[in-house]
């Protein structure tokens, strides 16, 4: 019986311990057979990872292949202050490699927060010596930043990325698609740490984005840059714009606007400083838009040359106010009207054309209208339709009131004149260059004008600065032609014309051999003076000098190779 | 015996295949990294370089160092003279140089004389003309 109650004892203490290993071979069997993929992936999403690798951005060009936007790497030191240990020493290390200030430093390393920066984007000889001290919880983070080598050159063209690398202005917005390269991938074992031990040969490479070549010559563009901002100085102007245009194919060569900015430093800029005005910005052109009335009568036969106009001694009476002469006048040729500016000439001669025809002729001119230049931020201009015109429009649009045109509109309408009569849009971008394919983009062409009424158009504006008001703008051994403008600018806190507001503006051509430019530029309140002839027609004579040489020695190098 | 023998030694070989595989496979992997870093190196090297020299040669740089310097831009107008002597040269070997491009001709004998050598030019231009090592 005892032994029958011994056995019996065994018999279950077997049984539970049976039973126990049981339920454990039942858990290891679900744990390790039927679980068995979801704690593979646990375990590889702890050892390995996946890294996406961004393709390069692409470059972005000028006309003789200089590099106006390219990418560098940078470095930016972040510490977590938690693993820091001894963190005056550590504080002390880095304000001397970095330059900072101790105290800073330290009250970054007291934080209780897990990533702090300590400083961005250091140069490579503070990364270095960062690196050899081997600081616990400080480490580097490597980035691609933009990088535009030119500085403040190019600036409103190229535009600026955000710290994405995505485009936010300028080429860099509108040919976003096109530069921002395509993503990879690259595998990667990672220790407890997280650090990265080794790549799997597998992988997906990255594709660069295409690099832009754009019309802009960086030569040009600094001449532009370089004797704007001496003539904003010099008359103490608030801003001003230049465009450099070539009639022949429509390309711009330069595009400036004052107040600039160096896209290397986004944060320090203003917005109104990073808005390209040439496109953005519309103002009434004053005298400037006198050649819409000069083509108008030219093309259609109204008048010659030579005929003659009585400019009411300089005040002359219309519906609603009293038009004035800068230098009052009497009888006029036709040639002088405009190469003198005479705003009563004018207004008689369109007048007796009639306010439809005119209208007709400021659409010809393309103005009122985005010129479709491959830059973003482009407005219209305005223009009333002629049934809204007041009597007293008719005689004061001619002269440029009442009409609102950007600077590209000014050098589109002039560049028609000078090439002939053929509408070229103007452009930015020549070609688009990838690594499987090359874009290249031709103007766009349009007949709008005959040549023969440019060309005696053309006599009329080489007259104004070989006799007249843009005698400042005439260049030795080229053949120049263009209009003044000097605008008041429309105060709307007093609601009419400023008396000492203006707007200086000269557009005109330049021609030798086969280099035939149109350059537009325009001040916005210059104070020492505020004519055209006086502000602007000097700048348009220092570029143009300067472009016409540099243009020259380019085509005669070519010759010789 | 034997039967177990091969056996257990072929699994044995099987198995080493495998092995050495995946541990090439390592290897690759590595070589890879380390390939990967020394990349990444070269290329910080590179756009540290490239923005110290973009610092000193920008063209504002470029232009400012251009108008210090004085320098001009050349005159269009301005004749570099390639080849002064107009007149056709008359070779003072003349009789050697026709019997040696009859012999060429006929017996194609290789090599020519010196003198027709001397006519040879490079690309147009004198063998002592200095080509500009540069592209714009």
């Amino acid at each position: 019986m005892k032994k029958l109650r011994v056995s019996t004892r065994y018999r279950v203490i077997y049984l539970f311990f049976s039973a126990l290993f049981i339920i454990l071979w039942i858990k290891i069997f679900y744990l390790q057979i039927l679980r068995v993929d979801f704690f593979h992936n646990l375990a590889r999403k702890q050892y390995n990872s996946i890294v996406s690798i961004t393709g390069g951005r692409g470059r972005i060009y000028d006309a003789k292949d200089r590099i106006l936007a390219t990418n560098i790497t940078s470095y930016s030191v972040y510490a977590d202050p938690q693993i820091v240990t001894d963190k005056e020493h550590t504080a002390r290390i880095l304000a001397e490699e970095l330059s900072l200030d101790k105290d800073d430093v330290l009250e970054k390393l007291n934080r209780s927060r897990r990533f702090v920066w300590i400083k961005r984007q250091i140069p490579w000889p503070e990364k270095e010596a960062v690196e050899e001290h081997n600081l616990p919880g400080v480490g580097l983070r490597r980035k691609i930043k933009r990088f535009y080598p030119q500085k403040t050159i190019a600036a409103h063209v190229l535009g600026m990325v955000d710290i994405d690398n995505q485009g936010l202005e300028g080429i860099e917005l509108k040919y976003d698609e096109v530069l921002r390269g395509k993503e990879g991938f690259i595998q990667r074992f990672k220790d407890s740490a997280a650090r990265g031990l080794i790549f799997l040969p597998e992988s997906l490479t990255p594709q660069e984005g295409a690099d832009v070549y754009l019309t802009l010559d960086g030569q040009i563009q600094y001449w532009a840059e370089k004797y704007l901002a001496e003539t904003i100085d010099k008359f103490g102007a608030k801003g001003g714009s230049v465009v450099v245009l070539d009639t022949q194919s429509g390309g711009v060569l330069a595009l400036v606007n004052f107040p600039d900015f160096n896209p290397n430093k986004p944060g320090s800029s203003q917005a109104s400083e990073r808005k390209n005005q040439a496109l953005t910005d519309m103002f009434e052109p004053g005298s400037v838009f006198k050649i819409v009335t000069l083509i108008a009568a030219l093309n259609e036969g109204a008048f010659n040359e030579d005929d003659m106009f009585f400019c009411e001694n300089g005040e002359y009476k219309i519906p609603g106010t009293v038009l004035h002469d800068y230098h009052p006048y009497g009888n006029l040729s036709f040639r002088e009207v405009f190469s003198k500016s005479s705003n009563i000439g004018v207004a008689k001669i369109a007048q007796s054309l009639g306010k439809n025809t005119l209208y007709r002729y400021i659409k010809k001119l393309q103005f009122a209208k985005a010129t479709g230049i491959d830059l973003p931020g482009e407005i219209n201009g305005f223009m009333k339709e002629p049934n809204q015109w007041s009597k007293t429009s008719g005689y004061i649009v001619p002269i440029g009131q009442e009409v609102g045109v950007t600077l590209i509109q000014l050098a589109q309408a002039m560049s028609i004149i000078v090439s002939e009569g053929e509408l070229i849009q103007p452009y930015v971008v020549k070609k688009v260059v990838h690594e499987h394919y090359t874009n290249e983009i031709p103007p766009i062409k349009k007949n709008v004008l005959s040549p023969r009424v440019c060309e005696r158009a053309k006599a009329v504006l080489i007259d104004v600065v070989e006799n007249g008001t843009g005698r400042s703008a005439w260049i030795e051994g080229a053949l120049v032609g263009g209009k003044t403008g000097t605008a008041q600018k429309f105060d709307v806190s007093i609601r009419r014309y400023s008396p000492n507001k203006y707007r200086a503006s000269f557009v005109g051509f330049i021609e030798k051999e086969d280099i035939s430019l149109v350059i537009a530029i325009s001040i916005d309140e210059p104070r020492k003076s505020h004519l055209g002839g006086t502000v602007a027609a000097p700048l348009f004579g220092m570029i143009g000098k300067e472009t016409l040489r540099y243009l020259r020695y380019q085509n005669s190098s070519s010759r010789l190779q | 015996m034997l039967k177990k023998v091969i056996s257990t030694i072929l699994i044995f070989l099987f198995c080493l295949g495998y092995l050495h595989q995946k541990i090439a496979l390592s290897v690759e992997a590595y070589r890879l990294t380390d390939h990967y870093r020394k990349y990444r190196q070269l290329v910080d090297k590179r756009d540290v370089l490239l923005y110290n020299l973009s610092e000193k040669t920008s063209l504002a740089e470029i232009n400012v160092w251009a108008r210090h310097h004085q320098f001009e831009f050349a005159p269009s107008e301005k004749v570099i003279a390639l080849r002064m002597n107009t007149e056709p040269q008359r070779s003072t070997h003349q009789g050697v140089d026709t019997i040696m491009q009859l012999a060429t001709r006929l017996f194609k004998v290789p090599g020519e004389s010196e003198v027709l050598a001397k006519e040879k030019t490079k690309k147009g231009l004198p063998q002592n003309a200095s080509v500009p090592d540069y592209s714009d």
